[in-house]
């Protein structure tokens, strides 16, 4: 017994060390090229292009940021309006999303269609997720164009709420799908409807599906290029993915401002993923495993 | 909008009729035949706006391609007519189609499962250590936050050939420089790296979770049995796990598939055509060379490709948690 023991302990110490390497490996692997990112953005213009590159910057400059004529934040520069409009796409069709969502994915949820409707329906929802945008930009494109709309925040708002449905459908049901139709079904007999049941005690409870769903959309939207690319095409009306990728072309040798655009881009989305924690992986499922 | 308007009108009239037929305490067998019939339509109604917006963004734009594949159109985008099938195959002898077909698939099979190996080795070097998995995982989430495009953005400056880190750190200890984006098999693994970096966090995440939901008995049983650690993995994890890791598969195939965002940024497809995947393919096709008819007789046979592919995973989704 006491040599089984001792080679188990023996083996374990092996599989520590190289364990703890692996890790340690993984992390850096994984967090050096925010740092990079980062640090970037911080140096000076004589650091940056410097023959000896430096991993820890001599000397820190918010130049990039706030020159009154260089920086991503001056007044010339494009930038803060991408910001804006980020923010006023992802919101907006955020909102939109959930509240369209939230009534199909309760009713796909809760009602039992005949001949396994809801099931072939929530078929019919995931496969427009996994749909390649590029098969609908392009014809996209084309028909907005007739509608005048390119280039404008409502071909966003339209295509975003569109195209994020089928993951706050997918993922709403798996919340709702956790509540006990028992509580409903009380509420009922005691004369609520419905509707009112489903407004007043299942909505307060998966609130915290809400929450987490919500900010899933939002990073969804938050990061999407390819739609903003073909459907915007002046600087007023770019979401920052498409801004910054306007910025390779016109500053590819002015990498401190690239970096710092990024780094102020990935902000929000750092604050949203750092709520929504608990939920990721059900979120990056849609829910099909419960993390 | 006009149909969540008119939704919201039918949810208030419900409320209202129900509240109604309370005051009212109609005898039981009265109010039933109400409510079935109000609960028979409710759930299609509850549908209908995201059915109604999916259709929009999905249905109306494939048939307006399939209508524009069988156009013609000028060099300045203008349509110039029905064609018939010219677009068709000008597509299927098109030997940068086949390649961006090639370049798609060997993209997608190598980053997807260099990912999923390096995800389910992570995973189960961590699933017993809490607090190693915590601190993991807090840090492991923010590459598979992150937009793509800002990801390729970043890779772009570290790759760079004159003042990039990685070309410096190989200079450092005596390596000649490497222009990573300028050649083709170099650019290809540039993509395929990018890729592992940004997505291999979601694949342990997902595998993790799955990790720790199974009942801990098998694995001691084996232990007692003296099982070593690669027959545990091997003949126990593995099939245990089987169905998380075709999720985890399933998922990141999807997403590898439509690649776009990095090609863009990174190698536009070149150098040549040897990292032009089919998203970039249409892209260059339909905005650069203004030939829509040739784009959308293209995008149908990818979209029929998808429609297979997903169909195989889904299903092999479906065996497997239906065994599981």
């Amino acid at each position: 017994m006491s040599k089984f023991k001792n080679t188990v302990a023996r083996g374990e110490l092996g599989s520590t060390i190289f364990r703890y390497v692996f890790l340690v490996g993984s992390i850096l692997f994984v967090l050096f090229p925010l740092y990079w990112m980062v640090i970037t953005s911080l140096k000076t213009e004589g650091e940056l292009f410097a023959k000896a590159q430096t991993f820890f910057p001599k000397e820190l400059t918010w130049e990039h940021y706030f020159d009154p004529v260089n920086g991503i934040f001056a007044s010339g520069s494009a930038f803060p309006q991408f910001f804006i409009n980020s923010m006023i796409v992802s919101f907006v069709s955020m909102i939109l999303c959930l509240v369209i969502g939230a009534y199909a994915a309760y009713s796909l949820a809760r009602f039992k269609m005949k001949n396994n409707r809801s099931e072939k329906i929530s078929f019919l929802i995931l496969t427009a997720r996994m749909l390649p945008p590029i098969v609908v930009v392009i014809p996209m494109y084309l028909i907005m164009q007739q509608l005048g709309l390119i280039n404008t925040h409502w071909a966003m708002l339209i295509v975003y709420t569109g195209f994020n449905l089928p993951f706050v459908v997918w993922m709403l049901k798996a919340f709702f799908e956790e509540i006990p139709e028992e509580l409903e079904e009380s509420a009922m007999i005691d004369g609520a409807s419905r509707m009112k049941s489903f407004h007043i005690i299942v909505l307060p409870l998966v609130l915290p599906g809400f929450v987490a769903t919500s900010i899933f959309t939002l990073i969804l939207t938050w990061n999407e290029f390819m739609f903003a690319m073909f459907l915007l095409n002046s600087t007023n009306m770019m979401t920052l993915p498409a801004g910054i990728s306007t910025f390779i072309t016109q500053y590819e040798t002015n990498w401190g401002a690239l970096t710092a655009a990024a780094t102020i881009s990935i902000i929000p989305v750092l604050i949203f993923s750092f709520i929504a924690q608990k939920h990721l992986v059900r979120g990056m499922t849609m829910g099909a495993v419960k993390g | 909008m006009g149909n969540q308007d008119n939704l919201a009108q039918q949810f208030d009239m419900e409320r209202y009729e129900g509240k109604g037929s309370k005051n009212v305490k109609s005898p039981k067998n009265n109010q039933k035949p109400a409510k079935i019939n109000s609960e028979k339509n409710l759930p299609y109604l509850l549908l209908l706006p995201t059915l109604t917006l999916l259709a929009i963004v999905t249905i109306f734009p494939i048939i307006y391609s399939l209508v524009v594949s069988f156009s013609g159109y000028d060099t300045f985008g203008n349509s110039i007519g029905f064609t018939g099938i010219d677009n068709y195959s000008n597509v299927l002898t098109n030997g940068d189609f086949w390649n961006a077909i090639y370049v798609t698939l060997l993209f997608t099979m190598l980053s997807v499962s260099i990912e999923i190996t390096l995800g389910f080795t992570l995973a189960n070097m961590v699933s017993k250590d809490g607090k190693a998995m915590q601190y993991l995982r807090w840090l492991l989430i923010i590459p598979m936050m992150l937009s793509p495009l800002v990801v390729a953005v970043v890779f772009r400056l570290m790759l760079n050939t004159d003042m990039g880190i990685i070309n410096y750190l190989l200079q450092s200890i005596g390596l000649p420089k490497i222009n990573f984006l300028g050649e083709a098999s170099l650019a290809f693994a540039s993509l395929v790296f990018v890729d592992i970096w940004q997505w291999m966090p979601m694949c342990f995440l997902i595998i993790l979770a799955g990790l720790q939901a199974l009942p801990r008995d098998p694995f001691e049983a084996a232990a007692i049995d003296g099982a070593t650690k690669f027959q545990i993995i091997r003949f126990i994890t593995i099939p245990m796990l089987k169905p998380i890791i075709i999720v985890a598969l399933v998922i990141r195939t999807m997403d590898a598939l439509r690649t776009f965002d990095q090609v863009f940024v990174l190698t536009q497809g070149g150098p040549g055509t040897s990292t032009e995947t089919i998203s970039y393919l249409m892209y260059r096709s339909a905005m650069k060379f203004t030939d829509f008819g040739f784009a959308s007789a293209g995008l149908f046979i990818v979209l029929i490709i998808t429609i297979v592919i997903s169909t195989l995973l889904i299903r092999m989704m479906n065996t497997s948690q239906a065994k599981g």
